[in-house]
């Protein structure tokens, strides 16, 4: 078994041969995981597919007697890498599961993304030009906090348990401790409650959802883009005002830059060791408790698995979800027209949009009436022509560029040729 | 920018009237009510709202235990007037240091009315839970849902029975 498999998951080999039955042998590739579904409480390292029999982990009985009053625990890892369609499993999991005497730590990963706070601003929050130009997903998730970028080099963890049982720094130290145990690596949990490394960067960012059942969830940036990260995070958002939650701006670092043996796999598998050997309380039960555990169990979020799963997913990825949840916002620029004799600005212009659920409410002009010769009467026919035309239609950045473009057209005709037909193609784009 | 900054300066106020508030709050009646506060009319759900009930409309809001576990509550995601409700459906969110709490109806009804304070300076709910940090007003299409809620004295019994479970 050890010659099937590569140095590259060296570090789980390691944990493999403690723990042989989590295994079978990954033999075609290293790269991907080579956790394997088990149950292997009840049912021993089987390599059959579990689609054989859908929403078993849901129903079981334990395998094994635990402690009274113990919960049972599963690591379900997401087969998927799809922003839409985690963010659907982990609802369906929130709103369908009964965590109290079994919880469940899903692990999961998506192909480059940008996830927002239940009450963020997109535009406020992420340059939305340059996601789209990257065609990268802006996903706005259910639970509250702040503005994230992932890739495939970052681990998302979520802990899921009754409401009454959600605590998040129990469960960040699980992630600390099995970072020391596994990696040496010297983690701490902040007092904001995010994981930092050598005292201020954060490898982590939590968030939580609370009602009936609560889950917290995390990022664990391991080999995560950064460039792209802060590229991506730090829009221009001059003339935005809002009261959507913002985001608190912190310096953040890759795991892999601290020790280069971590990776996503191998700090996937040391994370979901360490939370199945501790017990609710945040105590250490050992290899013990481990065998007590419903152990790992891959999980592929597909509506037979989870019926009503595509209709959440379908939600998730809707233009009313992502951008009509917008709490209300302002956006107002001035632009200076005209320019005395002396060569300073003669007056400016304001534009502003009041944008209620993600709409355009409220677009005005503004230009003190003693000014308004500065302004050539065709540029201010177009402009009102413009303001009236894109009322209640959905707010977009290319609103402001087309906007600027009708303002400047006739002071700069040669770089700028803008008709009306170009306010109708920004419209058809929106 | 006006009225931003209005919005800002009054934060900033409430803020300090709030850190005033929590100091008063000593640990032993951190789950318990001011005297002051005492209103007959006014019951409580297992989920820790509140509603006042005047003629057909209640108004809706969250128990000072409430707003003290949530900690500084940062968005007020209030149900839109008009909208219908049963009893327990989930009408709304409070965020709070990165949590996302679902508010629950505590009777069934049509919303006529929210607080555009709270939603302007959330933190209100922190520091008036029972007074300027009420949520919505609700037209109740059950009144006899009221008689399932508990009264001040039940409600602190409740809160007294959770503490010691837990």
């Amino acid at each position: 078994m050890q010659s099937v498999l590569s140095k590259g998951v060296g570090v789980i080999l390691r944990t493999a041969s403690k723990h042989p039955h989590f295994f079978a042998p990954a033999a075609t590739t290293t790269n991907s995981f080579i956790l394997w579904e088990t149950g292997f409480a009840s049912h021993g390292a089987s390599k059959q597919p579990l689609s054989s029999s859908p929403l078993r982990f849901y129903s079981a009985k334990a395998g094994l007697a635990t402690a009274k009053d113990e919960p049972e625990k599963s690591v379900f890892i997401s087969q998927s890498a799809d922003i839409h369609t985690n963010l659907a499993l982990e609802d369906w999991l929130y709103k369908n599961f009964n965590f109290e005497n079994h919880q469940v730590l899903l692990l999961w990963r998506n192909d480059p993304c940008v996830v927002i706070g239940r009450h963020q601003n997109p535009w406020a929050e992420v340059d939305v030009n340059l996601a789209e130009e990257s065609k990268l997903t802006i996903a706005r998730r259910n639970s509250g906090g702040g503005c994230v970028y992932h890739d495939r080099g970052n681990l998302n963890c979520t802990f899921f348990t009754p409401r009454a049982g959600y605590d998040r720094k129990k469960n960040l130290e699980i992630i600390c401790r099995a970072l020391d145990r596994q990696f040496g690596l010297q983690a701490e949990v902040s007092p904001r409650e995010d994981v930092t490394l050598h005292g201020y960067k954060q490898i982590s960012g939590t968030a939580a959802k609370l009602g009936k059942n609560a889950y917290h969830h995390c990022t664990v940036l391991v080999d995560a883009d950064l460039k792209k990260l802060s590229a991506l995070l730090n829009p221009n958002t001059d003339g935005l005002e809002s009261k959507a939650t913002k985001s608190v701006k912190a310096p953040v670092k890759n795991l892999k830059a601290a020790n280069d043996e971590v990776t996503v796999e191998n700090a996937l598998a040391s994370i979901g060791y360490e939370y199945l050997r501790t017990y609710s309380d945040g105590n250490d039960g050992g290899e013990e408790l481990i065998q007590k555990q419903r152990g790992f169990q891959m999980v592929n979020p597909t509506n037979e698995w989870f019926p009503g799963l595509d209709k959440i997913r379908s939600e998730f990825k809707s233009w009313d979800w992502n951008y009509g949840k917008t709490p209300e916002f302002s956006f107002q620029r001035s632009y200076p027209v005209g320019l005395g004799r002396d060569g300073n600005i003669a007056a400016n212009i304001s534009f502003r949009l009041n944008v209620v659920k993600g709409l355009i409410q409220l677009a005005t002009l503004e230009l003190p009436s003693e000014k308004q010769s500065l302004l050539d009467p065709n540029t201010f026919a177009d402009l009102s022509a413009f303001i009236n035309a894109i009322k209640d239609r959905p707010f977009h950045m290319g609103i402001l560029a087309t906007f600027e473009g009708l303002l400047f057209k006739r002071n700069n005709p040669v770089s700028l040729n803008v008709t009306h037909q170009r306010i109708r193609e920004s419209l058809l784009n929106a | 920018m006006g009225w931003m900054s209005r919005a800002l300066i009054t934060l900033a106020k409430s803020h300090q009237a709030k850190y005033n508030v929590i100091s008063g709050i000593s640990q032993s009646s951190r789950h318990g009510f001011s005297t002051t506060s005492f209103n007959a009319a006014r019951m409580f759900t297992d989920k820790h709202e509140w509603v006042d009930l005047n003629g057909k409309v209640g108004t809706v809001g969250i128990s000072n235990y409430a707003q003290d576990s949530l900690g500084d509550i940062v968005y007020a995601q209030l149900p839109d007037v008009g909208s219908d409700f049963n009893i327990q459906d989930e009408c709304g969110a409070l965020e709070s240091v990165k949590a996302a709490s679902e508010l629950y109806c505590p009777v069934s009804g049509k919303v006529v009315e929210k607080n555009p304070e709270v939603e302007n300076t959330p933190g209100l709910i922190n520091q008036s839970c029972y007074d300027k940090g009420w949520l919505f007003r609700i037209e109740l299409s059950k009144p006899e849902e009221m008689e399932q809620l508990m009264d001040e004295a039940a409600y602190e019994k409740f809160l007294k029975s959770q503490a010691d479970d837990g």
